[in-house]
């Protein structure tokens, strides 16, 4: 079966595509870091820091549609914070809370599609390694990327199976039986990692990871770096100063 | 001509307490190129996952001079390349490159030797250029020749491969098979696929439930109707249309 799911977006040719991988992660961070010591009255501010992202948006060539709709993932944690907003002691602190929850999630979560849909997922791992994030989380996130298809593509296979044999009707049985099969996925899943495990072991691997990764910074890098961090600590420092006076 | 591998009475019982192996003795020569057959269950892939020491029954094993043990057991890893079945199994790296560089890394090789041993190693299976693709964004044929390449950048003195043409349509399985004819190094490989052991090897050796049957040149165990069908094979048709017009 074919899937592309993550990397959908990541063979455009536009600027931010370009970006060395470190770059792009050191940028979101601090676009994360700015936006959520933003106070949640501060408008502006919130409205100046989406001008940037939507700028960013815009540079990458990524399809506004797919970007809104992975945005939607935010919906259910928003939606669980409504929920407790007839719970505060005050109205206006409960929408305030609201308030400030969706506009830095939201932003927060367009600055993480650009970082996901711009890399390429073997690319940003890279970046991660040289950041230094520990080898062994590396490995796991790169288990993770390389088997969710061969995972998906065993639990659909295995629905098939199951409805090619369901005529209808006896929910519960039915959902018993769902149950055993992701209770199989998991053993399937098990077993296909101690068969990996003798693969790395057949070529070498004796706990240690080994990893020769060299990205290069360019100008474009350092341009775009200079700009967007730059642009950040104006608004920043702009809002303290208007909120001072 | 010289030893590669020796074994002597290996016997192997799985974790439940039912025997695997019984008593193998088995001697393969350098430039060899062997066929294990045999039945489901026959202890094909667990004689196989003995030689690089995945498995350990108890007998004498040695693997180029080296005896089978856990000093030796890295140096006999990089000389023996296995090769699984299943490409999902063999291929677990983001990518290409990453897939293929991963024994050589493991052998400490430095950046730029390991880089040079990949580029290689692709070019021995006829992939160069995919070094930045993802696995799964490849068809069964090139996964399959990518799994090869894992193994060949190690430059081992023995490839290994458990049933290689599973899952191959005909023109990917007759690639496989042409390329494998083309390498020079001993190879062993085990198989359902009679046609193409047929084909790639001279020596078979015909095992069944854990014991070696028949060990000897592959026309003439293959063309022996009894010992094929008695062992739950078949001779295979290009021997069968022989014989018929004999």
């Amino acid at each position: 079966m074919k899937h592309s799911f993550l990397d959908k977006y990541s063979n455009l040719n536009s600027l931010v595509h370009k970006l060395n991988p470190r770059t792009k992660i050191i940028s979101f961070f601090i676009f994360i870091i700015f936006v959520i010591t933003t106070t949640q009255t501060d408008f502006i501010q919130f409205t100046l820091y989406a001008t940037v992202i939507l700028l960013i948006i815009l540079l990458s060539k990524v399809p506004l549609s797919y970007i809104f709709k992975r945005a939607c993932v935010i919906i259910p944690f928003v939606v669980l914070v409504a929920v407790f907003v007839p719970f505060m002691n005050e109205t206006q602190d409960g929408f305030r809370i609201f308030w400030n929850v969706l506009i830095k999630s939201f932003l927060a979560i367009l600055a993480t599609i650009m970082l996901s849909s711009t890399t390429k997922f073997p690319d940003l791992l890279h970046g991660f390694e040289l950041l230094k994030l520990p080898k062994i989380l590396i490995l796991i996130l790169s288990f993770m990327y390389r088997y969710i298809f061969v995972l998906t593509d065993e639990a659909g296979r295995m629905e098939r199976a199951r409805s090619s044999r369901y005529f209808g009707g006896e929910y519960l049985r039915q959902a018993k039986i769902i149950g055993n099969i992701i209770g199989l996925l998991f053993i399937r899943a098990y077993e296909r990692g101690e068969r990996v495990y003798q693969s790395m072991a057949a070529r070498g691997f004796d706990g240690e990871i080994i990893t020769i990764n060299k990205t290069r910074f360019s100008s474009r890098d350092v341009y775009f770096f200079a700009i967007f961090a730059g642009s950040l600590i104006v608004i920043k420092l702009l809002s303290c100063i208007v909120n001072r006076v | 001509m010289k030893k590669v591998i020796e074994i002597k009475n290996l016997s192997y019982a799985y974790p439940d307490g039912k025997t695997a192996l019984e008593n193998i003795s088995l001697d393969i020569y350098e430039g060899e190129s062997i066929g294990i057959v045999g039945p489901n269950g026959a202890g094909k892939t667990t004689l196989i996952l003995h030689l690089n020491g995945i498995l350990r029954g108890n007998c004498q094993l040695k693997i180029l001079d080296m005896e089978m043990n856990g000093k030796n057991l890295k140096n006999i890893r990089s000389k023996v390349g296995l090769v699984f079945q299943n490409p999902e199994d063999q291929l677990f790296s983001p990518t290409v490159f990453e897939d293929v560089s991963f024994g050589p890394l493991n052998m400490r090789l430095p950046a730029e030797e390991v880089r040079k041993r990949t580029e290689e190693a692709l070019a021995q299976v006829e992939m160069e250029g995919f070094e930045n693709k993802s696995s799964h964004h490849l068809s069964e044929g090139e996964k399959k020749r990518v799994s090869i390449a894992t193994v060949f950048s190690m430059k081992p003195k023995v490839v290994v491969l458990d049933e290689p043409t599973s899952n191959l349509d005909p023109k990917h399985r007759r690639e496989l098979i042409d390329l494998l004819k083309k390498f020079k190094t001993t190879m062993i490989i085990v198989s359902h696929d009679l046609e193409a052991v047929l084909e790639l090897c001279e020596r078979t050796v015909l095992v069944n439930k854990g014991k070696i049957v028949k060990d000897g040149q592959t026309a003439e165990i293959m063309k022996n109707e009894k010992l094929m069908e008695s062992n739950s094979l078949e001779c295979p048709l290009s021997i069968k249309y022989r014989q018929n017009k004999n």
